[in-house]
């Protein structure tokens, strides 16, 4: 049986339920807010496989010593709770779940907290791209109004401006508007990145199984753009391939959405990120569920005993 | 000579240790927000990378890391500015080749140090705990621990501490053999022992550990460990000791940490 954890609230998340409902496999869902306001969570901490998960609608109770595996997009959805004692139900459930998570020796697809470098945008791409032996835009964190303006200056083709951590922010070219709003980086520094100038890449490696898209946007970040971006499937070069199974070796982490940008004067890749937890629903659905059944057959692939357990 | 402490407003432990590098002739910041320091990391295009951290224009020599709290308020802006906040220190800390205490790396902005993961070191278990369900003692002579999941804050012990609407982590064990070891820099301490020094027999036995935990970037921790047989039972590891958990033995242990930071490479 394959335990999913995640929000019924996630799109994502009831994407792959779906996929798993239309392979005919054996799975059990816990939906955090639900397991907050109603549902019961015990660890021995000595015996984590004897963790217990009882959902809270009568019926369920889940033993993770009967998982084959867990299919997990965990939030953490105390900010949004109705009462203080749910908030902190959902914040202890959570940190919770996510030690289990990494402590316990069944495939988790993904470990929450295994790849932590999300968190921090410009140690993520540094840390990361070494592995894979790819290029990165050159960048500058910076609360330094005068060293943000020499960077900027500094890059040809433009400057990228976008938040350093993990909250989403939309990636904007700079201009006067920023330059006029130098001063206030005293207070919080941001990431300035070099443009590359190109379509941008996503690529959803599972293990070694790897589904690309190019994204033509006449945005500088696609992400805000709807209906006016082109997707068309992208077969990849071997060394991206291969940096690509490098991370997911490195990470320990099976399942990457890998995003780049190509040059288009060079046809140079350049490595932005790979995210952990990535809303692939989008991409598995133009790719006619290529994605979803690399998923499945990582969730459900045969291991030898105790071949979960990483170090 | 300039030292950077990063730490909460409230923490007592950060601002002695100020006042101790202050009365060793050097100089201690503990910055309470970006204005009060400058903060500049960049990257070449082959991630090759520079770090570049001042206070008031001077170049700082090693840090303390306590990290920066939580956010002042749930939701919005506050917790953006926080994740923001939060990012840059991480990126900054973790790139830098000035010396950390407590360094951020690639598993976390402070040190990770969930025993359940650190029994993995040979030699290392856990006691009798749980998560949500009660555990009582199991002998007259045990007590059970009771502590909050969500933020790691001890609520008591027995039954008495467990209160509703929260996630408990239950924890057996015999206080009279409880033994409490403080890290810090190259050292290590017996902080309830007469002049800190922790038995050469109990310096072997830990010393897996105590390079585990040095290689996840962890040198200023308090462990409590309770000593069974051949094993050591790891009750508990905390990243953030606070004075009165080493009163006796203060002056050694912030010497420890200014020598640490003195010597480690530049």
């Amino acid at each position: 049986m394959i335990l999913c954890i995640g929000l019924a609230a996630d799109p994502t998340f009831l994407h792959g339920l779906r996929a798993l409902a239309a392979a005919a496999l054996p799975f059990t869902v816990v939906d955090l807010p639900t397991l907050a306001l109603y549902g019961e969570l015990t660890v021995p901490l000595d015996d984590v496989r004897a963790t217990v998960i009882r959902t809270g609608d009568g019926e369920t109770e889940v033993v993770l010593d009967e998982v084959c595996a867990v299919w997990c997009r965990p939030l953490n959805v105390s900010a949004g709770a109705p009462s203080p004692g749910a908030a902190h139900r959902a914040d202890g459930q959570y940190q919770a779940l996510c030690r289990v998570l990494e402590a316990v020796n069944v495939p988790v697809l993904n470990p929450p907290w295994r790849e932590a470098t999300n968190s921090a945008k410009l140690l993520h791409a540094v840390a990361l791209a070494p592995v894979a032996r790819w290029r990165i835009p050159r960048s500058c964190l910076t609360n330094d109004p005068d060293t943000a303006r020499a960077f900027a200056r500094s890059c040809a083709r433009g400057t990228i401006v976008k938040g350093v951590g993990a909250t989403k922010t939309w990636a904007t070219l700079y201009g006067s508007e920023h330059e006029r709003r130098l001063p206030r980086l005293r207070h919080s520094p941001a990431l300035l990145q070099e443009r590359i100038v190109g379509p941008d890449v996503r690529v959803h490696v599972v293990a070694d199984r790897a589904f690309a898209e190019s994204i033509h946007s006449p945005d500088v970040d696609y992400r805000t753009v709807h209906g006016a971006n082109r997707y068309a499937a992208l077969s990849l070069p071997q060394a991206v391939l291969e940096g690509c199974r490098r991370l997911v070796d490195y990470t320990r982490v099976p399942f990457l959405g890998v995003d780049f940008k190509i040059e288009e004067t060079t046809g140079d890749w350049y490595f932005l990120e790979a995210n952990s937890m990535p809303c692939y629903e989008g991409y598995d659905v133009r790719a006619d569920g290529a994605i979803s059944r690399a998923l499945l057959d990582w969730l459900t692939a045969p291991r030898m005993p105790g071949a979960a357990r990483t170090t | 000579m300039t030292l950077l402490v990063l730490a909460p407003s409230d923490d007592e432990t950060a601002r002695m240790f100020c006042e101790f590098v202050a009365e060793r002739g050097h100089r201690a910041v503990m910055p309470q927000g970006f204005d009060e320091v400058c903060i500049t990391v960049t990257s070449g295009r082959d991630a090759s990378h520079d770090v570049d951290l001042r206070v008031g224009g001077e170049r700082v020599r090693g840090v303390l890391h306590r990290g920066i709290g939580a956010p002042v308020s749930e939701g919005g802006d506050s917790a953006f500015a926080h994740a923001e906040a939060l990012a840059a220190w991480w990126s900054a800390l973790a790139l830098w080749d000035g010396p950390v205490i407590n360094g951020a790396t690639r598993q976390g902005f402070l040190p990770p140090l969930d025993p359940l993961l650190l029994t993995r070191v040979p030699g290392v278990t856990l006691p009798p705990s749980s998560l949500g369900r009660p555990l009582s003692a199991a002998t007259t002579a045990e007590l059970v621990n009771v502590h909050r999941e969500r933020d790691g804050a001890f609520l008591g012990r027995g039954t008495e501490a467990i209160v509703s609407d929260e996630i408990l982590r239950f924890t057996r064990f015999d206080p009279d053999h409880v033994r409490y070891v403080l890290l810090a820099g190259n050292q290590v301490f017996d902080p309830s022992g007469a002049g800190g020094a922790l038995a050469g027999a109990t310096r072997s036995a830990l010393a897996p550990l105590l390079h585990r935990l040095r290689s996840l970037g962890a040198d200023f921790c308090l462990l409590v460990i309770e000593p069974a047989g051949e094993e050591c039972r790891l009750l508990d590891v905390s990243g953030l000791p606070t004075h009165h958990q080493f009163e006796a033995i203060r002056p050694q242990v912030f010497q420890a940490l200014l020598d640490r930071l003195l010597g480690g490479p530049l």
